[in-house]
């Protein structure tokens, strides 16, 4: 073959290399994506189900005691006093205005050490044992 | 992205044969055949090890975009049941206090005493060591709700397809021979498992049974799920609902809570139950 000849094949084909390379890197890409969406997606729910779930079962615990403790007075007035209720009252205002969607704004952390610290506020108040118990739980994996 | 190792000189010399009107038409067969045999590896070679580089990119990309979404999504749902579970052992755990600690009150007169505290302990000790893996198990997340299919987790790390529907090749088909394969399995998850029950989740009737039984090797039962986008026209022509498992387990234990707060005079808190 003429030497020049050979030079030019020699960069055309380096051309259709790498075009070639992309190609299957984007090919790749296409795949990963739509895998990775999928992925994304349930990871996502998996991690946002478990976080929900266990912040919001302290929430309701709080909030069922409170509604056990409101109707309890209300039956049997001398054991839990006027003041009592009104911190049980305040302690329900308090949990009503945890989200139910995770808002990227909202500081649930911080609303929970409040709801916690009303709780507490309540509990020595009426003198109870009562307190949340957190048993230690596995994580999901899917 | 052009990798130096690839323009090697037999690659070279492949394409040359290969572009080439002239020589190899007339040339020796051996040559053609063993250069084409090269070339075919070499393909390969490309394609697996550039493909793989695309791939781990556009998943990394494709999850940032839904991963968010996705959160939001599991929070709302997690809440729904979680704050629900609590609010029940809320109910009964101070009750419970009350009624031992004051005996001669009107209130803690209840018909057989001893055995309502009794139940009323279990179910509250059974309240607080509630584990989420048995609230929401891998059916759950099946359901095709936001998401069309789940990933085995032992396989996450993997670059290759196995996150998705039917990831088993690179080549990105699509999965529609996987959902073929396991079209018998989808129609008979289900017609396996209706269970009556008025209930807002959607059907989730196809991976429900095998959803249940899988460990680890779930992947496979979920991949039949995940065909759930081909098979959902069928599946909503069966209309059978059945209850998801949170919705059980919660179910489950509001009657017993309903029960317990009408045993002790607390008929209103019971209608909230």
């Amino acid at each position: 073959m003429a030497n020049t000849e050979y030079e030019l094949s020699k960069e055309l084909d380096l051309d259709a290399l790498v075009h070639l390379e992309n190609m299957f890197v984007e090919f790749g890409r296409e795949d990963g994506m739509a895998a990775g969406e999928r992925n994304g997606a349930i990871e996502g729910r998996v991690m946002g189900c478990e976080k929900g779930f266990e912040l919001s079962r302290e929430v309701g615990y709080y909030a069922g005691c409170a509604q056990l403790w409101k109707t309890l007075a209300q039956q049997d007035p001398e054991r839990i006093s006027e003041k009592s209720l009104k911190k049980i009252n305040s302690l329900l205002d308090l949990i009503d205005s945890f989200p139910r969607q995770n808002q990227l704004d909202d500081d649930v952390v911080a609303l929970l050490d409040r709801i916690r610290g009303k709780f507490k506020t309540v509990a020595s108040a009426l003198q109870t044992a009562e307190r949340y118990i957190d048993a230690p739980k596995s994580k999901m994996f899917y | 992205m052009s990798d130096p190792e690839h323009h090697d000189h037999s690659s070279v010399d492949v394409w040359e044969d290969e572009g080439g009107a002239n020589d190899d038409v007339w040339g020796n067969d051996d040559d053609v055949s063993y250069d084409r045999a090269i070339a075919q590896r070499e393909w390969n070679r490309l394609h697996e090890n550039f493909g793989n580089t695309g791939y781990r990119e556009g998943i990394e990309e494709g999850k940032e975009g839904t991963l968010q979404q996705g959160f939001n999504q599991g929070w709302s749902e997690g809440v729904q049941y979680g704050h629900e579970l609590g609010r029940l052992r809320g109910l009964i755990s101070p009750l419970l206090e009350y009624i031992r600690s004051s005996p001669t009150a009107q209130l803690s007169q209840i018909e057989d005493k001893e055995e309502w505290i009794t139940r009323a302990a279990q179910v509250v000790k059974e309240l607080v060591e509630l584990d989420i893996a048995k609230v929401f198990d891998k059916a759950y997340f099946d359901d095709g709700r936001g998401s069309s299919s789940s990933p085995d987790s032992n396989n996450k790390e993997k670059k290759k397809g196995d996150g998705g529907c039917c990831g088993g090749s690179a080549e990105g088909s699509g999965g529609s021979s996987c959902c073929q394969n396991k079209d018998v399995d989808v129609d008979a998850g289900s017609e396996a498992e209706p269970a009556a029950a008025g209930s807002s989740m959607p059907s989730t009737g196809c991976c429900g049974g095998k959803g249940g039984k899988g460990g680890e090797g779930s992947c496979q039962s979920n991949k039949s799920n995940s065909c759930k986008s081909e098979k959902k026209d069928d599946e909503e022509t069966v209309e059978i609902e059945w209850s998801s498992k949170p919705e059980q387990v919660v179910n489950e234990y509001r009657s017993r809570i309903r029960a317990l707060l009408l045993e002790a005079n607390m008929e209103a808190l019971s209608h909230t139950v």
